[in-house]
């Protein structure tokens, strides 16, 4: 059997106020395109199918339609679960019906982890395919445990779906979170675009090796969880400048008995590009102005520069009209204060900071007779406060 | 500040008690209240800022309106809010004032209370004291509370857009400028000091000049005091200070020369020269005097030298005189001790003779000797007898006291016996009543027995019936019955219903068994029982009583019995009464054995006593014959005392009288002696005073001083003192008078008067010009000492109008400058706040940066206002897209949101970190993010989030729905018909 494994098509994203939404859809046809070549037998999405919970009229249209168009089309079943950005309930509308034509959207939760089972020569594939949830959510189903944190929570359900594997078959999972096969270790760097409220706790399990694939999503890089079999699969676009510096892929996964399972990689190239570009304010344009392609692409500018660069944005999109931002990385002249640091304050009495501030504001070193007044002045009144 | 909990009444929107307790969101930090419009979720933002400073929030609501609607005029309107503030727990319960109509129908109000509770256990009551001690506690006035801690609905702006005035005031507070603030009072207020000490000296300079009278000056002083130069003034005054001075010398100096001239006028010398001429004078007419005196004193002085003499033969006399009056007292005491003498004799012998009486009576001493021995003995033997006669009766009594206890004994006896028959009655009646019992248990064992043996008789009979049945049954026909061999069976048996099995049988005969083995039994039993009562059954046999139906006789029998022991026992009980009333006390033995003893020994004591009582009996008679009078013993004792008194008596007589007789003896011999000595005292005196008198004669005769001359002169001999003095003084006189003649001839040979008068009058005319002199000499000087004083005092005022003007100059350039009037006018506070403005700044731009993606940065303000504002703590905001700078108060709506939320953090961050005391643990926003588009949502919720690990607490109160699905911990306000009501959701 072979899986195309994606994740995290947050279809609606803005990056910036740019509507990101003609990538995906140029992303999404390739991507039809690739499962019709490689003739794949299933695609997972493995969470965040959508930006937002209730995602814009564009984004549900376009996840329709190709959707539409995978099932349908060519025939290939979807199996996508909710993710935290997804709302679970609005995600399944439906579910019941679209799942007699290979469409499985699964946001509802059970006791039981939802069961897919697809065959091919080789024998049955049992997909598991457990949502995003809060450990609120599962309460209902263990009365009388005790589910604090969102670890306990996980590792509670999944146990009990852990209990029924048949072996002999091959099973997947498909789950969504910020999740590790391991004893805790260094979390990776979580990027800001993953973040949600209450969510990005790690949560580390010892179930993945129970199966022979973990499909996971959340985590927009591509990369292992701690084993080579469990997997995130990263986002389809980069979607924000943190990303700017990754490569995205999708997985394929081909498996013809339990335990034995091949991983490769697939590219897309997206419509459009997200880079940094870093130099000075005219380096870029004149750059710019001289490349034929890659100018649409959404740039982010870090300008090496001291001075500010009037206008900057408004002339950066002239040349970039798609250009997210820009920053300025030299800039310590912004803080350009005169006088003090809070540093200098505290190693500072009364009377240096008196005399400096003289000096600044006449020019002129305090005299001795002016400085002796100003220290006597401060003790008088230092001491009258400690009085007080 | 972290809030703990928070409990409402009758507050606002919420009727019933809300409590709502902050600590279940421990590790989270971020919370949100949320709610339909309306439904209270600013209220509890009110509530908490009501608590801490007694009112609300915002502008908007007052705190007389927080009373809820909802609530009755009885209930009160109260919060309570407890919170940490570092380590400390505080509580504080605040009513607002309540205001309800009363049951008659008029307007009253309870007023507003307040109340801390510190975490040491005391507690604070007043709305003053309140306030002021969480002012101590938070270092936050509610201005800026709200400006800091709780953000209000629509006015999270202000700290944004507050100007540098009250930026400045907010930062003092937080930052602790307050050290630089009043630096610059202080150098106002010594400016001000300084600049009033010069108007002062000035004022002083100016009369001290006034106040010297110096005409010559006066020009000089008014042409000065013009140009207010008085440093012209005091040259001029110096100047002629000198002059003045010049003069005063010269004058001195002549004033010197006369003086030198008048003191060699010495007048007195010249006085003194005159007198002694008076002098000399004066002694020539003392000698004149003294030599009429002279033959006079001639005279006296015979006279003196006669009574001298007399003097010394008067202590003569007076010795004789002595010696005379001696002897006559000598001769008075002898008379006397010869009078005694002779009453002495006489009492010598009436003691003779009392002694004489004495001897005799002594010679009746051996007699009473006598008769004393035998009373002696006598009252020996009564005595015994007595005691003899007391045992007698003793012993008899004793004898009378055993023969009653064995009497009683006896008595006793006789119970016992009794008892034993009684005894004996109950057994045999027991013995019969078993008998009865035995007989009845026969009968009914018999009547068992009987049954069984029917029953069993009939079982038999049913079963051997059912044998045949059951043989009967398997007969067939032409088969031969085993019973009697017929192959005929014309009747066989029949089954009856009652058939009864071989096991029933059984039964029963083992019932049958049972029975006659017990009706045996009962019958061996009750012939035992007969032996043993058949001495009460005369006439009867065993199977007599066995046999008779009915055991009435048997029965009667034992009544009998019965009724014969109950009498018996009365009688003994009677008998028992009796004895141990008579026993009393004395111990009644149980048995007749023990019994008998005890008699015994009474019987043995009794033999015993009666043979003491005749012993007894024995010696008393044997006493009684000795004695001669029965008298009692006391008696004789009496008798043998008297005898013994009056041998005594006569004994002591002898004595005394021979004592006294000794004594009268020895005292007569001293007086004797006494007397001799008297008598020749006498003698030697009366010759004493005649050889006295015969020397005086004789002296006399040699002074030629007849007796009666000597007798005349006596009284005057205390003249001679004064004469001789006297005569000393005139020969002094004389002397002296010589000798002073003498000198002062010798003295003034030659010699003249001085001419006194004229002399005088010219030292007088000196004298005159001298004080003329002088007077002006010291006018002179104390016009320059005056005008010296004055240069100086002067000089004096000038220096210091100098200083002080250096001085002032000095403070006033240093509090212009640090007050802020300098070209940058930036004050000195302001220079030094600005430091930690931008240290707050500084940190807001981290949290912004995220925020905008780097667009948006804030940056102070470093131009100085227009005009006089003070500047220095001014913001702008620097967008990075257009490169250029632009005031804060152009940012939009929900730009402005994101600034004023990054500069609240980077406030709270800065003064965590910089002043100990000011925690800014906790964040209230009020609205706001409504205002933000989803980026600007997503990245204010993560800015927030990154609180957490500073260990901070931020609460939201915002209906979007976006934030509603982030943020898990909530507070939803429910609004229900009678208020609404607050429910806490965790995750």
């Amino acid at each position: 059997m072979k899986i195309i494994h994606t994740a995290d098509w947050h279809i609606g994203k803005t990056v910036a106020e740019h509507n990101l939404l003609e990538d995906q859809r140029y992303y999404l046809e390739q991507l039809a395109l690739l499962l019709a070549e490689e003739k794949a037998d299933v695609l997972i999405v493995a969470g965040d199918l959508y930006d937002r919970s209730v995602p814009s009229g564009e984004a549900v249209e376009l996840v329709d339609n190709i959707l539409t168009e995978i099932t349908a089309g060519l025939r290939i079943p979807v199996l996508a679960i909710a993710g935290n950005h997804d709302s679970r309930q609005r995600l399944s509308f439906g579910g019941k019906l679209l799942q007699k034509q290979g469409l499985f959207l699964v946001g509802s939760l059970q006791k039981e982890i939802q069961k897919v089972i697809l065959s091919d020569s080789a024998g049955p594939v049992n997909f598991y395919l457990l949502p995003y949830f809060q450990p609120a959510d599962i309460r209902p189903f263990f009365p009388g445990t005790i589910l604090r944190t969102p670890e306990e929570a996980y590792n509670t359900l999944l146990r009990e779906t852990v209990k029924t594997l048949d072996r002999a078959e091959r099973n997947i999972l498909v789950t969504h979170g910020f999740l590790a096969a391991a004893e805790k270790t260094e979390s990776e760097a979580v990027l800001s675009s993953e973040l949600s409220v209450g969510g990005s706790d790690f949560i580390c399990t010892r179930y993945f090796k129970e199966f022979d694939y973990v499909a996971l999503g959340h985590l927009h890089a591509p990369q292992t969880a701690g084993l080579q079999t469990a997997r995130y699969s990263g986002s389809l676009l980069k979607y924000s400048v943190d990303e700017a510096n990754q490569s995205k892929k999708i997985l394929c996964i081909e498996s013809c008995a339990p335990g034995d399972i091949h991983i490769s990689e697939r590219q897309i190239k997206p419509l459009r590009d997200l880079r940094i570009i870093r130099g000075s304010f005219d380096d870029i344009l004149n750059t710019g102005r001289n490349s034929f392609d890659g100018t649409d692409d959404y740039i982010f500018a870090e300008l090496t520069q001291s001075e500010p660069e009037l206008e900057a944005m408004t002339r950066l999109r002239s040349v970039y009209p798609n250009a997210l931002g820009l920053k300025y990385v030299n800039r310590t002249a912004v803080a350009a204060i005169q006088g003090k640091s809070v540093e200098m304050l505290h190693h500072q009495t009364p009377d240096e900071i008196f005399g400096d501030f003289y000096r600044e504001i006449t020019g002129e070193i305090l005299s001795p007779a002016k400085q002796a007044l100003a220290e006597l002045v401060f003790r008088e009144v230092s001491e009258e406060e400690n009085r007080r | 500040m972290i809030p703990i909990e928070l409990t409402l009444k009758a507050f606002g929107p919420f009727h019933q008690e809300q409590h709502i307790d902050f600590t279940k969101l421990a590790a989270e930090s971020l919370f949100m209240i949320s709610g339909p419009t309306g439904s209270g979720k600013t209220t509890i933002f009110d509530a908490i800022t009501f608590a801490l400073y007694g009112e609300a929030s915002g502008e908007l609501r007052n705190s007389d309106q927080f009373k809820s609607d909802y609530a009755e005029p009885g209930d009160e309107c109260s919060v309570s809010f407890s919170f940490r503030s570092g380590q400390a727990v505080y509580q504080v319960l605040r009513k607002p004032i309540q205001r309800y109509i009363t049951r008659r129908g008029a307007e009253s109000s309870r007023p507003a209370y307040a109340e801390l509770t510190l975490p040491d256990g005391a507690v604070i009551t007043g709305i003053n004291e309140v306030n002021k001690k969480i002012h101590d506690i938070l270092k936050l006035t509610r201005e800026q509370f709200k400006k800091i801690v709780m953000l209000p609905q629509g006015e999270f702006r202000k700290l944004l857009n507050a100007d540098s005035g009250e930026k400045q005031e907010i930062f003092r507070r937080l930052f602790s400028t307050d050290l630089y603030n009043n630096f610059t009072l202080r150098l106002q207020a010594e400016s001000r000091k300084l600049e009033q000490k010069y108007r002062e000296v000035s004022i002083e300079c100016r009369s001290a000049v006034q106040s010297i009278a110096v005409k010559e000056i006066s020009n000089v002083f008014a042409a000065g005091e013009e140009s207010g130069d008085y440093q012209v003034i005091a040259e001029q005054m110096e100047k002629r200070f000198h002059e003045k001075k010049a003069e005063y010398t010269a004058l001195q100096e002549q004033l010197a020369e006369k003086q030198k001239e008048a003191a060699t006028l010495n007048l007195e010398l010249f006085e003194e020269w005159n007198a002694k001429f008076d002098r000399l004078e004066r002694e020539l007419r003392t000698s004149g005097i003294l030599k009429g005196q002279k033959n006079k004193m001639l005279q006296k002085q015979e006279l003196l030298k006669k009574l001298r003499q007399v003097r010394e033969l008067k202590s003569l006399d007076d010795r004789r005189k002595d010696f005379q009056q001696l002897c006559k007292e000598e001769s008075e005491q002898l008379n006397r001790l010869l009078k005694e003498v002779k009453q002495l004799e006489q009492s010598q012998q009436l003691t003779a003779q009392k002694q004489l009486e004495a001897e005799a009576a002594m010679l009746r001493l051996p007699e009473y000797q006598k008769m004393a021995e035998f009373y002696r003995q006598q009252t020996l033997l009564a005595v015994q007898l007595e005691d003899r006669e007391k045992q007698e009766t003793t012993l008899l009594a004793k004898i009378k006291d055993l023969k009653d206890q064995e009497a009683v004994l006896t008595d006793w006896g006789r119970c016992l016996e009794k008892s034993e028959a009684v005894n004996e009655a109950a057994e045999q009646l027991s013995r019969l009543k078993v008998f009865l019992t035995i007989v009845r248990s026969f009968k009914s064992a018999e009547r068992e027995y009987l049954h069984q043996k029917e029953r069993y008789a009939k079982g038999f009979t049913l079963f051997l019936n059912a044998q045949a049945a059951y043989l009967a049954g398997q007969l067939k026909d032409s088969f031969p019955c085993p019973v009697c061999g017929s192959v005929e069976h014309p009747a066989p048996a029949k089954p009856e219903q009652d058939s009864v099995t071989s096991e029933q049988l059984d039964e029963l005969k083992a019932g049958y068994d049972a029975a006659l083995e017990r009706y045996n039994s009962i019958y061996r039993a009750s012939a035992e029982k007969f032996l043993s009562c058949a001495a009460l059954l005369p006439q009867k046999s065993v199977d007599e009583c066995l046999q008779n139906e009915d055991t009435a006789w048997l029965e009667e029998t034992v009544s009998r019995f019965s009724d014969s022991l109950s009498q018996l026992q009365s009688e003994l009980q009677q008998m028992e009464q009796r004895a141990k009333k008579q026993a009393s006390g004395i111990h009644l033995p149980q048995d007749v054995s023990a019994l008998e003893e005890r008699a015994s020994q009474l019987r043995q004591e009794v033999v015993k006593i009666q043979a003491e009582l005749l012993l007894t009996e024995n010696e008393a008679k044997k006493l009684e014959a000795q004695l001669q009078d029965r008298l009692p013993a006391a008696q004789l004792l009496a008798m043998q005392k008297n005898a013994e008194d009056e041998i005594a008596l006569l004994r002591k007589e002898k004595e005394e009288t021979q004592t006294a007789m000794e004594k009268a003896v020895s005292r007569l011999k001293e007086w004797q002696a006494r007397i001799a000595d008297s008598a020749n005292r006498l003698d030697l005196n009366k010759k004493r005073a005649e050889e006295l008198e015969k020397t005086l004669k004789e002296n006399l005769s040699i002074n030629g001083l007849s007796i009666e001359r000597f007798y005349e002169l006596l009284p005057s001999v205390s003249q001679i003192g004064s004469l001789e003095e006297d005569l000393a003084r005139y020969r002094q006189q004389t002397a002296q008078n010589k000798d002073i003649l003498g000198e002062l001839k010798r003295e003034l040979a030659g010699k003249e008067r001085y001419p006194i008068g004229e002399l005088r009058r010219r030292k007088e005319t000196l004298l005159e010009e001298i004080k003329e002199f002088n007077g002006k000499a010291l006018q002179l000087h104390s016009e320059c000492e005056t005008l010296c004083a004055a240069l100086l005092q002067l000089k004096r005022l000038l220096m210091e109008l100098e200083s002080t003007a250096k001085e002032y100059n000095n403070i006033n350039e240093l509090y212009q400058i640090s007050r802020g009037n300098n070209p940058q006018r930036l004050a000195l506070e302001r220079y030094v706040l600005s430091a930690y403005f931008d240290e707050v700044v500084a940190k807001a731009n981290l949290r912004l940066e995220r925020m905008t993606n780097s667009r948006y940065t804030l940056t102070r303000r470093t131009e100085k206002e227009k005009g006089t504002r003070a500047s220095g703590l001014d913001l702008d905001i620097f967008d990075a897209y257009t490169g250029k700078s632009r005031h804060v108060n152009t940012l939009s709506g929900g730009e402005s949101f994101e600034c004023a939320l990054c500069l609240a953090l980077g406030l709270s961050d800065a003064i965590s970190e910089n002043s100990g005391g000011i925690r800014i643990d906790t964040l209230f926003i009020d609205e706001g993010f409504g205002s933000l588009d989803t980026h600007a949502l997503d990245a204010a919720v993560s800015c927030i989030l990154s609180l957490k690990e500073s260990g901070r607490l931020v609460g939201i109160i915002s209906h979007v729905d976006a934030l509603k699905e982030r943020i898990p911990v909530q507070l939803q306000i429910q609004p229900g018909l009678s208020g609404s009501t607050v429910r806490l959701k965790l995750p």
